[in-house]
């Protein structure tokens, strides 16, 4: 059977660091029902609200890792 | 005339200075005018996105929508660093084709991939459609800007079609490379604005951030957290954020604004950067939420003027301008894009192909200058006549535009699966099923009465998930014997 690989794996070579980039989707989405209150508040925010403040900025270190670890730049 | 409305017009005429500065000393063939000649760097690709990303809807409707809905305006935040991320991976062969195939534009991607100009031209058409609700909420803002700056003297619709005149005027003299150099001036002072409100405003009124939001928490329990409430519930926010993410990028503008990348490294470094940059949203929330505990009470289309309202009861006259200069520009700015690139859509990808392409270069690009004045004044009408219904115009341009996605994906792969006449299938079979959960008041409540918070789920996003099993089995049907 043929794989149907796309070429955003083939591009540069596949490499497990680039499965990172799946947690800012689990952790922004799926995580939520789990993250959904206000207590504790940090840095002014409600919970919730700093998680994915949180997120937004590991979102950004996650990026920066895969882009290290990138084979094609 | 006010302290307020003369620092308008003086960041009106520097933009325009500024545009004819960019356009000096440059070309401007049909490729150039609307992808600026595939030269830029990473700081003007970046630029002519985040241009696109702070727009007078996240500006205003950014603080409007966390007034009155409260935590679902979380999803703002979270989508387009999200999008970065899918960016990362799928914007770099993207380019690549394009530049191999000397391609510029989102229907001739399409045309290219599957070889079929029927395709390209229902691209173009799915594209122009998407855009115009978008680009009327620009000239909605705007009107609704310069009105309430002006304390009334000037009405909405007279300040609108004034925008429109502007923003077609500064399109024709400067491109998008005028664009993109406004973007520097534009971003710089709604950063400076925002950072400044968010941090002001809560500290002005309640003492301090958290002492906001436990007010806010006590006037408004499950205000500040998701509730079970229809379209303030998780899983609405869940599939919005999914439905916004994978569109962000089919938007027109977004996908032309990566032709003008000058190597694919450029949205690797992109996508590390624009989810911090994205954290300026962070305080147009906390403007919303401030304006929700000392303003409470707008209602209809006085929600987007949230901010304005509560920046008019705090500050002097000659702040309150500078504010107004600053969702000036956020109209402005991405206006303009989208102006230019609905015209050349209409003229590269749907006017050429109906000419079996006798037109010449030169004649396209007319085309697309005299498109731009008329799509302007058809969105000046649809405007003033549209009423409410364009935040539901909005969403119905981002299922329309989601359409796209698949179609994009599948071309990605090693071994496209599916064919032209799957794609065209699908994207129909999307359209008009957005169209029916639109138009017709039948919802999923309707159809599945005992779903509880599952009718909460984005249609576009069902319709997305059809469009897909139509682009695959039509693909199948339709595949020659080998």
């Amino acid at each position: 059977m043929q794989m149907i690989t796309p070429e955003i794996f083939y591009d540069g070579d596949f490499s497990v660091i680039k499965l990172l980039a799946l947690l800012p989707f689990i952790m922004m989405v799926l995580a939520i029902p789990l993250v959904n209150k206000t207590e504790p508040y940090i840095f002014g925010m409600p919970f919730i609200l700093f998680w994915v403040v949180l997120w937004t900025v590991m979102t950004s270190v996650i990026m920066l890792v895969i882009y290290k670890f990138d084979s094609d730049k | 005339m006010n302290i307020a409305l003369v620092i308008l017009l003086i960041v009106a005429v520097l933009c325009l200075f500024l545009g004819l500065l960019a356009r000096k000393g440059h070309d401007m063939n049909l490729e150039e005018w609307s992808v600026g000649g595939r030269s830029f760097g990473a700081a003007l690709v970046f630029l002519l996105m985040a241009g696109e990303i702070y727009t007078t809807f996240t500006f205003l409707g950014g603080s409007g929508f966390a007034y009155t809905k409260g935590a679902p305006v979380y999803y703002i935040l979270v989508y387009a660093s999200l999008a970065y991320i899918i960016s990362y991976f799928i914007l770099p062969p993207i380019w690549q084709y394009a530049k191999n195939h000397k391609i510029v534009s989102q229907p001739h991607y399409f045309l290219h991939r599957y070889n079929n100009q029927f395709l390209g031209m229902l691209v173009a058409l799915v594209g122009v459609l998407s855009l115009l609700p978008y680009l009327a909420l620009q000239l909605k803002g705007l009107g609704s800007i310069v009105s309430v700056v002006s304390a009334g003297a000037i009405t909405p619709a007279v300040a609108m079609s004034l925008g429109a005149f502007i923003t077609t005027f500064y399109v024709v003299i400067s491109g998008i490379r005028g664009s993109a150099y406004t973007a520097i001036f534009k971003d710089i002072l709604i950063l400076v604005v925002a950072v400044f409100l968010g941090i002001y405003l809560p500290f002005h009124y309640f003492g301090g951030l958290e002492d906001m939001f436990r007010q806010l928490d006590k006037v408004k329990p499950d205000f500040i957290t998701f509730s079970s409430a229809p379209g303030s519930s998780i899983i609405w926010y869940q599939s919005t954020v999914l439905l916004t993410a994978l569109g962000f990028f089919m938007w027109p503008q977004m996908f032309a604004a990566t032709f003008t990348a000058k190597n694919k490294q450029v949205f690797k470094k992109n996508a590390i950067i624009f989810p911090l940059y994205q954290l300026i949203l962070l305080f147009i929330f906390f403007v919303g939420f401030t304006a929700a505990l000392v303003i409470p009470g707008l209602s209809g289309d006085k929600i987007d003027l949230a901010l304005l309202q509560l920046s008019i009861q705090t500050f002097n006259p000659w702040v309150v301008g500078i504010i107004g200069a600053a969702g000036f520009l956020t109209a402005i700015v991405p206006g303009s894009v989208l102006l230019t690139i609905s015209s050349t859509l209409i003229a590269n990808d749907i006017y050429k192909p109906v000419t079996k392409h006798q037109a010449s270069e030169k004649q396209v690009a007319r085309c697309a200058r005299y498109l731009v004045p008329v799509l302007a004044i058809i969105t000046v009408i649809f405007t003033i006549y549209g009423g409410n219904t364009m935040v539901a115009l909005l969403l119905l341009g981002y299922g329309f535009v989601i359409q796209l996605f698949p179609g994009v994906i599948f071309s990605l792969c090693r071994r496209n699966i599916v064919n032209d006449k799957g794609v065209i299938a699908g994207i129909v079979a999307g359209l008009l099923a957005v169209i029916f959960f639109t138009f017709s008041g039948i919802n999923l409540k309707t159809l599945f009465p005992n779903g509880g918070s599952w009718n909460d789920f984005n249609i576009g996003l069902i319709s997305v998930i059809l469009n897909t099993v139509i682009t695959l089995l039509v693909s199948r049907l339709t595949k020659k014997p080998a």
